[in-house]
Formats: C-alpha cells, structure tokens, sequence
C-alpha cells in the first residue's frame, strides 16, 4: 500500500554542512527518503542527531553557518535545495510549508495582540481585508479550542499559559492551509497533560485539513501515539524507517533496539534504567564506517570499515545496519523490548479528550 | 504660561502673600495626605472593597512610579546635601561681598555680615542647610534682596515661592530661578533642533545596521560610532566648529555662526554640531537591541509564518527594540533643555549651559547649586516621563502583578 | 528511492567482504564516553583572533610609533627657539612647518613638535595612572557590590547621588578646596589624578556588578553553588573567565577616556597642572577667537595637534575592542 501513496517531499541524496570554529561539520549525510501526502511522519532522535537541521532545510531556515551541500528536495515540482535568496521561499514558508517550534512561551511576539498575529499571515497570503482577516483569526482561534475567542482574541500572548499559546501557534500555522506541517518538538516544553491535549488537537486537525505532518521528537512514547511511520535518525542518518508497528515491533538496528529499550516505560521494578552508552558522534571529519558502531553492543568488525547499506525488510520497512547482511550471526534484540505491543498498550498516551476541558478552564485564569 | 512668575514671584504684595501661604500649606497638605492615602490603600489597610477607584490606585504602575519618584527624591536629597557641604567650603565670603572703597572696614563687615545673612550663609552649618531647604521648598516666603550699605539693614524684599539664591555676579538677572527660565528657551531652540537630527538619524541608522549585520552599512556606522567615542567630544566639536567657519571663508553662508534667538537658521549649527555623539548613541543602541532581538524565536516563528525579512525587521523587531529605549526618551528631553556647556560656548549662546559655565569660572557658586536643585527637579519629571513612555511601550508591565 | 541490493554499484565488494568481519565485537570501550571536538585552547583562540584582525594590528603600530615619538620626540632636533614677527618687539607669530620647525609653530610661537610629545608624554602618564587607579578601584569595588548583595542598595544609591550632581562641577569645587599647587609639578600632576579617579571607577564598577549579577543567575553558577563550590572558585572559575572580554575592553578604553576628559578640564580652566599637556596644545590651537584666522593663515596649528589627538585616541580604542572581541570565547569560531 505505501508505495502507490502520493509523495509530498521527496529528499533525495541530501547532504548538509556547517562551518563552525573554522571546521567544516557534515550533519546530515546521505538522506534519500519520500514522505507522503497526507501521512504523519515522525523522526526520532537523540539531540545532536540531525533531525531539526534535516526539517529545516525544507523551509530554508538554516542557520547563517549552515548550508546544503548536495542533494535535492523535490516539493510540488520545486527543488528547494536549489533555493538561494529569501524571495524565493517566502511563497513556501508559512504557505505550502509551516512550522512550529519546541517553545510556545517565546514563540509569539510578546508585544503584539494575539489577533494581529494571526491577521498577519491571512493578510499577507490569503489577501484577506482586515475585516475579513479579524473574522477568520477568531474562528481559527475557536477551531484550535481557545474558549472565548471573540475576547481573547485581544489579548496579548503573555495572558495566555503555555498550552494556549501553542494552540495560538497551531492557529497561526494552519491559518493558511499549508500542505505540510512541521511539528518540530512542540509538545517538549509543556506540562504532560497538556502535551496529549496538544497531540490530539494535531491529529483531529489533520483529520478535516488532511495536511502532512512531519513530526520531530525524541519521545518515543509521543511517536507511538500519533505517528504513521517512523524514521529513526543518528549521526545525521536515517538509519531505520518503517510504519510504527514495523518500528515498535520488528525493529530491526541496533540503534532503534537501544532507542526502545531506553524507554523508562518499559523499566521492569528493581532493574536499573537503560541507556545507551557514550555520545553521539561528532561530525568533525570523516565517519568511518557506522556512526553507531563504537556505541554498538551488537558491533560487527566490519561495521568500523564500511558503512551499511540501507536493507529492505518489507515494503515499508527499512534498515541500514550489516546485521541484516545474510553473513551476519543472527542476534536477537534485547528481552526488554521482546513484546513491546503488549507493553506498549498499556503506556502509549491515553485518550485525551477527557482531559481536555479541564486544561482550557485552567488556561483561562492562569497567568 | 509664564513659568518665571510661577516659580519666583507669586505674591505682588503682603495681603496676597497671606493667602498664598495659606493655599499652598492647604495644597502641600493635601499631596502628603493623598500619598498616605495610597500607601495605605496599597497594603490593604484602608479601601479593601474592589471598586475601580481602588483599582486605579492599586495600579502596578502608579504605585511603581510613586516608589520610584520618593526613591529619586532621596537620592536628589542626598546630592544636594554634598553640593551645599562642597559649596560651604569655599570661600564664598569673597564671592559675595566684592570689596567697597565707600565703606570704612566695619561698615562693610556689617553690611557683608547681613548680607550673608540675607542669602542664607551665615549661622551654623546644620542653620545654613534647615534654611536653605526652607528655600527651596514651594512654600512662598519673603526673602530679603537688597542691604542698605550703611545701615546694613534690609532695604528691599520680595516674595518667592521657590527661592533658589541669587548671583553674586550677574546683576542684570540676580536672581537664580529668574535667570534659569530666561536662558533655558535659548537651549531649548538649538536643543530640540538637536534631537530631532539624533532621532531622524540614529534611528534609521541603527536599523539598517542591524538589518544588514556585518555588511557595508554597518562597518560604516561601527567605524563612525567607533571614532565619536574614542575622540574626545570637545576636538570633534573644535573640528565641526572650524568645518562651519571654513563655510563662512569659502562664502557659503548656509549656516550663520552667531546665535540669533529670532533667526532658525542660526540655531542649525550648533544643533548639528552636537547631534553627531547623539547619532552615535542612538545608533548603537538601536542596533544592539535589534540584534539581540534577532536570535529570539519569535522572530524565527515569524519567518516560518512566511514574513518577508523586511516586515520582521520594520514591525516586529523594532517594535520590541523601541521599549528599552523609550526609556531614554526623559534623558533626550533633559538633554535637550539643558544644552551642552561646550556648544553654547562655542557658538556663544546665551544659554542654560553657557551660564552654568560662566558662573563655575567666575565663582558664582549658588548659581551652581540652583542649577543642581533646578536639575534634579527635572530629573525626577524625567522619571515619570521615562515610566509612563515604558508603560505605553510594554503592555507587561502595566499587566504585571496584577 | 528503493535500495535493492544489488542495484548499488558498490555491493559487488561489498559481497566480497570476508565473513570474518560479520563477527560481534561489541562496544569499543576506548571509544565510549568521550568528547571528540577539535582541540581548543582558550589564550592560542585569543591570540588567533586578534592577529586576524588587520586592523587592531594597525592599532597596535600606530599605538607603538606615537609611544616612540613621546618618548624620544621632545629629544629629537626641531628646534625649540620661539618664532616672532620681524620688526614688532617680537611678537610671537606662527610659522608652517619647515625643516626648522618640523611641525611649525603655534599661534604664541612655540615649536609645536616639542609642545606635542612633550604635551603626549604628560597626558599618557597622567592617563596611564588613573587608568591603573580606577582599574584597581573599579575591580574591587565593583567585585563586592556584584558578589555582596546587601551592599547594592548602598552601591545603587550613590551612583544615583553621583549622576545628579553635574560631576564637572564637583571637579572645580573639590579642586578649590584641594592645597594649592601652584609652581608644584608633582602636587599639581596627583592633584589632577586624584580628582579624575574620583568617579572613575564607577563605570568600570557598574558593569562588573551588572555581569556578576548575569553570571551568577546562569545556571552553570548555580550548579555550582549548589554544589558547594567554594567563594574562591565560584569567583576564579565561574565569574572572572566570562568578565575578561568586558573588563580588559574597559581597561584599554580608559586612556582615550582619560585623555578626553583632561581635554575638557583644561577647557574649562578646571585644572591644576601648569606643565604643557595634550589637551592644553588642542585647547590653545582651537581658542573660539583663533579659529577663523588660523583656518586662514596656518592651519597646520589646528590639524597637526588634531590628527596626533585622534591617532592615539582612536588606536587605543579601537585595540581595546579588539582585545574586547578576542578574549570573548563565543566570538571563538
């Protein structure tokens, strides 16, 4: 079925380097993966893994020392690698492709009314009059579940609580039907409750506007609530992607393997919580072989020489480790993660609509 | 309305003077009631019923700019408290009292020793301080202005309401307060002149520096903020000056040098001249706040939401830049009334800042210490000014608390 | 966008890797745990960057050519025989520059190349010791009302006094009151440092209280503390590597400051020293009455003074920022 699906992005053979202290970093290397219309695509990874630098280049918003060094990002007909100047993206950016950043707190201009700022965007690229735009604001702002709208509308983003102004945000970046929602950690910086409030409402949008979602997050748990297929980045690699029961229930590198079983979660009583030695690699130089390798449990010698190549293991699932080579030993993942479908039932988020009441009216008089 | 009649001579006789001690102690009265009043309201212990008069006094921001201008008020206290010690350890008897061939040695120490009397210099050091706060305090009082030589007795007074000494020198404006209200209008033309150049100027310059961060335009303005700063101000000065002079050599006549109150073209020079330290200052920190403004995330949302870099920059950015510097708006308006002490030298203008630096090289030391008092009146109006300017830039900060 | 393995032109060697290599080895412990950046020393970054900036390197030059001059000048052969008209009971006269002359001579006929090294080397010592003095001062003072916060209140309220009381003001008040130093170079010359440390250090002091204060609310610090770091830690490793950057811009930004404002006390006749200085040489070649002739006649008497004053000004504090931008570790990159 995944293959017949209409692709929205297409990422192909994308590289990515930075300049810092005079050194030339590669922090994403070598991607080649095609998301689909309409799916929610999570990337998964741990913080120095390349997945808010890979999500950046598709709205061109690297930072100055950043840059793409190869590669193509193809969008409706558009490559957006080969994107220089600002002009050109203002058409995608916010349009066809938005973004929500980790924190609502800081996200919204503290100086100007909530109701101008989403006004902004409906003027800008829907043409709208002010009229029209203030009418809109104050239905998209009831539309993300803000009590009161005609009111609140008026109100600057500091009266707001955390859980709000992300649904402010929300409001802002589907004011303008774009096709592509980048959630770039949104729910990180919000009290849990609020966090699957937040999940839910993203996925009951999605559900009438049939947008893309692509979502970065190195929770897990959060993926196994809202996402279709799962990308698993390291060392500025997608070293595993598939559907989420190919992730959660055949993961098949040693990456994800340790990924999964670092969920405290899945923590039995009296055992120590799991985690994956060392750091993350540096992208100074030249990676030999697997990035993952030296943090390997399960390390081949051939995974310090030569970089695998990306396995397929079913239609939709992928990995990228010599471990699916059919020379490899045949090593099974670690017990901990053996029946996760089980385990993960009873954890994964519950369902949020029942919590969702009481945070508005807290939100209401808070702060 | 006529500021000098306010502040100097508000009674033209004695009867008028009685009702005028009497509506004064009534409007003093009142203001000290009124500021206990609020403290009390403000901790809950008289008005706890919630009602829009409680409100308003309870406002974060009134209560706030009411700490501040006490606070301020001692601070006011406290410096003229060490100018009138540095004042009292001159010799200030030579100041006042210029020698007399008329008189013989006892006559004129009679006449000096009333004399000093009359302005508040004799007596102990704590009687010399009790009167000349009396002085200073709006309440109208009869002050002595005049000694027969030979009797030393008070030939003429007058009624004050804010008595701030009187020149030793100057005897076309002996008095202090009157000589303040008649040069301040000659600073404030070429002053206001003067801010508005910083303002039109500096602002945009900032911006541009800001928005195009290491380029052309900003290594320009850098390297311009650079030298104002490390030359010294009086040199930049002697060079615009000689720059203007060099004009009038080659027949342009665009700029006339001598200061005419009547002539607005007259008040260009010296305005320009100062503005370039203004321009710079404005600049830097414009540009320093917008850049620091730059890496926040909204701005990074804001570029998400599609806006062009010039609408981020124009709208969104300055917009969060200007509340710090609305702060500076009370030091641009001080600034701009008392003019600078070098420029109206200069470009001999009859000036606040020229008569302040006249009478320190002649000695006139309680013109100095009227100008201290007259000063920190101002600075603390510049404080109210600077509280509300922020209140209306950050709807926070009337918001907060409450 | 499928990989299938044999469509990848690099498999066929892959396929002919031994099967030894496919053999568990595990976690490479060597390799665990550890950070690998470039290596980075702080004083090499400090000492690169400021030798990639040309321009504070220029600043140093011109800094060390002005340093020679005002040190060997006032001994070099211009010579020091006043000028004066013919004919009119010599009155003085000023002369362009000549190889007698190297500078011409002022408006009161003085030799001006002697008047300005000689002028320089009094200013720079003048500036050199309050310079070191509200340095000093401004550390010290600074450092306790940062680190001691039952004293900012205090601290906070005679700064406040100080900047309402016109400073220039207190300068001439204090300088009446100050013993007489008329004919005395050296009570003149720490009459004139004395009331220029008076409020001095108060910028220097103010900026290292509102940077202690930043500091010690990042969360390195408080870490710290709440580790039980010791005073003396917390103020060696915690606060003084993050204050280098802005203490040592001050520092170097104090001589053109101190120059300036002997050029403005000498304006105002508010100061004691009767020896030739830097600011006297400016103030007397741009007396308001001189300009216009001398713009006329000789204008070497403005812009020679002029150009050496903005040289040395400018050079320090431009080199004070670039040491500023050096030794500030973000700026390392």
């Amino acid at each position: 079925m995944e293959t017949k699906r209409e692709v929205e992005i297409s990422v192909k053979n994308l590289s990515v380097g930075f300049i810092s202290h005079g050194n030339k970093m590669h922090v994403i290397r070598d991607i080649t993966m095609d998301i689909y219309k309409g799916e929610t695509f999570a990337i998964v990874g741990e913080s120095g893994s390349g997945k808010s630098v890979f999500t950046k280049t598709f709205t061109g918003m690297l930072e100055e020392n950043g840059f793409i060094s190869s590669g193509e990002i193809l969008f409706q007909g558009q490559d957006l690698a080969k994107f220089k100047t600002n002009k050109e993206w203002l058409p995608i950016r916010g349009k066809k492709i938005a973004t929500i950043f980790q924190d609502p707190m800081t996200s919204l201009n503290p100086l100007f009314r909530i109701g101008r700022q989403i006004e902004e965007v409906l003027r800008l690229h829907r043409g709208m009059n002010k009229k029209e735009a203030k009418a809109e604001a104050i239905e998209l702002l009831r539309r993300v579940k803000i009590p009161n709208p005609e009111k609140r509308v008026h109100d600057f983003p500091f009266m707001y609580s955390g859980g709000m102004r992300q649904r402010v945000v929300i409001a802002i970046a589907l004011a303008c039907k774009p096709d592509v929602l980048i959630c770039d950690e949104p729910t990180t910086a919000l009290d849990v409750t609020v966090q699957s409030q937040i999940l839910s409402l993203i996925r009951d949008l999605q559900k009438e506007e049939h947008f893309t979602t692509i979502f970065i997050t190195h929770d897990l748990g959060v993926v196994a609530g809202i996402a279709d297929r799962v990308a698993v980045m390291y060392g500025g690699q997608i070293i595993e992607y598939g559907t989420v029961e190919d992730i959660y229930y055949h993961p098949a590198h040693p990456y994800t393997w340790a990924l999964l079983s670092s969920l405290p979660q899945l923590a039995e009583d009296g055992s120590d919580l799991t985690y994956i030695h060392g750091n993350p690699p540096s992208f100074i130089g030249e990676i030999d072989g697997d990035a993952f390798a030296p943090r390997n449990k399960y390390a081949m010698k051939i995974d310090f020489i030569k970089e695998a190549p990306m396995f397929k293991i079913s239609d939709s699932h992928y990995a990228k480790t010599w471990l699916l080579d059919p020379r490899a030993p045949k090593v099974k993942p670690p017990r901990i993660i053996q029946n996760l479908s089980n385990k993960i039932a009873a954890t994964i988020v519950k369902d949020p609509i029942n919590t969702q009441n009481e945070e508005t009216k807290a939100g209401d008089s808070h702060d | 309305m006529d500021f000098t009649k306010l502040l100097t001579f508000m009674a033209e006789d004695a009867t008028d003077y009685q009702t005028q001690i009497i509506i004064s102690y009534i409007v003093i009265a009142f203001l000290v009631l009124a500021i206990i009043f609020i403290v009390l309201v403000n901790h809950n212990l008289i008005l706890k019923k919630d009602t829009k008069f409680r409100r308003f006094l309870t406002h974060p921001l009134f209560y706030y700019s009411l700490k501040r201008i006490g606070s301020a008020c001692v601070s006011i206290f406290l410096a003229l408290a060490i100018t009138f010690c540095l004042i009292r350890m001159q010799d200030l008897r030579s100041v006042y009292c210029p020698a007399n061939d008329h008189l013989t040695a006892e006559q004129f120490e009679r006449w000096c020793d009333a004399k000093m009397r009359s302005i508040g210099l004799s007596g102990s050091l704590i009687e010399q301080f009790l009167t000349y706060f009396y002085n200073i305090l709006p309440i109208p009082k009869e002050i002595c202005t005049s000694i027969n030589e030979l009797t030393a007795e008070c030939a003429q007074t007058r009624f004050f309401t804010m008595y701030l000494g009187s020149s030793a020198r100057d005897d076309t404006i002996p008095f202090i307060a009157e000589a303040i209200f008649t040069k301040l209008p000659n600073s404030f033309r070429w002053g206001a002149i003067d801010i508005a150049i910083q303002l039109i100027i500096g602002y945009p310059l900032g911006i541009f520096m800001a928005k195009y961060q290491d380029r052309l335009v900003d290594k320009i303005g850098k390297t311009y903020i650079i030298l104002i700063d490390a030359i010294p101000g009086l040199l930049y000065f002697y060079l615009i000056f000689s720059f203007f002079q060099q004009l009038l050599i080659w027949n342009i006549n665009i700029f006339p040098m001598r200061f005419d109150p009547d002539d607005f073209s007259s008040w260009l020079a010296p305005a320009i001249t100062s503005s370039f330290a203004g321009i710079a200052g404005i600049a830097y920190w414009v540009r320093r706040y917008m850049l620091n403004e730059i890496n926040s995330d909204y701005v990074k949302f804001a570029r998400a939401k599609g806006l062009s870099e010039n609408r981020i920059m124009f709208t969104h950015v300055l917009r969060n830049a200007i509340v710090p510097l609305s702060r500076s708006l009370s030091t641009a308006f001080i600034s701009c009334l008392f003019g600078s002490y070098f420029i109206e030298a200069l470009f001999s203008i009859d000036g606040f800042g020229g008569m302040l630096m006249n009478a320190v090289q002649t000695k006139d030391f309680m013109i100095v210490q009227g100008v201290v008092v007259f000063s920190a009146i101002l600075s603390v109006i510049s404080y109210l000014i600077a509280d509300i300017a922020m209140a209306i830039a950050d709807p926070r900060i009337s918001f907060e608390a409450q | 966008m499928v990989k299938d393995l044999n469509q990848l032109p690099e498999m066929n060697d892959i396929l002919d890797f031994d099967e030894s290599l496919f053999e568990v080895v595990g976690i490479s412990s060597e390799e665990d745990d550890q950070i690998t950046t470039a290596p980075y020393s702080y004083w090499k970054s400090v000492w690169k960057q400021l030798f990639k900036n040309k321009v504070a390197l220029l600043c140093i030059f011109i800094v060390i050519v002005l340093l020679f001059f005002t040190i060997f000048g006032p001994m070099m052969g211009s010579s020091t025989t006043f000028t004066t008209m013919p004919g009119l009971h010599g009155r003085p006269i000023s002369e362009a520059p000549s190889s007698e002359h190297w500078f011409g001579t002022s408006m009161v006929g003085r030799d001006l190349w002697h008047d300005i090294w000689e002028g320089a080397q009094f200013s720079l010592r003048l500036a050199l010791v309050v310079s070191l003095i509200n340095v000093f001062l401004g550390l010290l003072i600074g450092g306790f009302w940062g680190y001691i916060r039952a004293l900012d209140p205090i601290m906070i309220e005679i700064s406040n006094v100080i900047s309402n009381i016109p400073t220039l003001l207190i300068y001439i008040m204090i300088l009446e009151v100050l013993p007489n130093s008329a004919g005395n170079e050296a009570a003149a010359f720490w009459n004139s440092v004395f009331i220029m440390s008076l409020f001095g250090w108060m910028g220097l002091a103010s900026t290292m209280r509102n940077q202690i204060i930043i500091i010690r609310n990042r969360e390195f610090n408080i870490a710290s503390e709440a580790l039980g770091s010791r005073s003396y830690t917390i103020i060696l490793h915690n606060l003084l590597p993050n204050l280098v950057s802005i203490i040592s811009q001050v520092v170097i930004s104090y001589i053109p400051s101190c120059i300036s404002s002997e050029v403005s006390l000498i304006y105002f006749g508010a100061f004691p020293i009767t020896q030739i200085s830097l600011g006297q040489v400016l103030n007397t070649a741009f007396s308001a009455k001189n300009i216009a002739s001398a713009l006329q006649s000789y204008p070497h008497t403005l812009f020679i003074p002029a150009i050496v004053m903005i040289l040395l000004t400018v050079a320090f504090f431009y080199f004070g920022m670039a040491v500023a931008d050096a030794t500030d570790p973000k700026k390392h990159r």
